[in-house]
């Protein structure tokens, strides 16, 4: 009789002894599912985007190294793709943001040239920006 | 009508022990792989009350605390900001505390994880982009791991029955 009693207690207290390791594995889990998931998703990193004043100049390969002038009307900015990824070589403009501003490779990724109006942005696929404006 | 005045004092307390959190938090830059991903002390504060007084209590803490905060450390972005997720958080952890077998720690994981989850879902909005969502798995393991620390100081705060 007491065992049963016992044992019933150790039954229900299973659940609560271990819900916390349950709850956290759980959401680990599916950490882990999302970030392969994403990880899938955005494997093809490819493409750099130059968009001025909002306007799409130009689309390269990040695979392919070269270095690409960006010329508006309010100064140039010199674009390096090197070795799967991009950056800011060189900036006329003052605060030189862009040039100070990390190499971008993974998608999503972005450089901003504020005074030039210049944004540089990593796409997993060629398709066009429209998309993720309206979205 | 002593224990109303009694709730009200303690609670101003809470609101303004909260509003330190918050000060400190945005003083003491956390470097985490996720840029912007906070301890989240206040939540600790906001599982207390919830379980030590009830759902209106915890949220008026909340809220109070979100605009004070907002307005002192902040600007109106950043109260949109850190309301959808405590919102977002504060709905998870009240169903939560229903169900029996989870304890002050689980609710709070679930509040931290829900207040990423919550917060990434109003930035895809406000960024227009689903690249956010690059950050949601570590914002989920983040939020697992604050609402853990913030979960065992409720707890342990909670059990000695001071409140």
């Amino acid at each position: 009789m007491f065992e049963n009693v016992f044992d019933m207690n150790e039954r229900k207290s299973f659940l609560k002894k271990h819900i916390t390791g349950i709850t956290i594995g759980i959401v680990f889990g599916l950490a882990l599912v999302i970030y392969l998931l994403s990880m899938l998703f955005t494997g093809d990193t490819g493409y750099v985007i130059v968009l001025v004043d909002g306007q799409e100049q130009g689309i390269y390969s990040l695979h392919e190294d070269r270095e690409i002038r960006i010329e508006t009307d309010r100064g140039d900015n010199l674009l390096v793709i090197g070795s799967g990824q991009a950056y800011i070589k060189e900036a006329d403009c003052d605060n030189q943001v862009c040039v100070h501003t990390q190499p971008i490779k993974a998608t999503g990724g972005q450089i901003i040239c504020l005074p030039h109006r210049v944004v540089v942005r990593l796409k997993s696929k060629e398709k066009s920006e429209i998309d993720a404006v309206t979205n | 009508m002593q224990s109303r005045t009694k709730k009200i004092a303690v609670l101003g307390l809470f609101i303004s022990l909260s509003l330190i959190f918050s000060y400190i938090e945005s003083i003491i830059p956390v470097p985490l792989v996720v840029p912007g991903a906070k301890l989240g002390l206040p939540n600790a504060l906001i599982v207390l009350v919830l379980y030590a007084y009830g759902i209106r209590e915890a949220m008026v803490v909340n809220v109070a605390r979100i605009f004070i905060s907002g307005f002192m450390f902040g600007n109106l972005f950043s109260i949109v900001y850190s309301l959808s997720g405590a919102v977002f958080s504060f709905v998870i952890m009240i169903l939560a505390k229903r169900i029996k077998f989870f304890s002050v720690k689980d609710v709070s994981i679930l509040g931290g994880v829900f207040h990423n989850v919550g917060q990434i879902v109003v930035a895809a909005f406000l960024v227009s982009g689903m690249s956010v969502m690059a950050y949601l798995p570590f914002l989920l393991v983040a939020g697992v791991v604050t609402g853990l620390c913030n979960g065992i100081l409720a707890e342990i705060i909670y059990k000695r029955g001071i409140l």
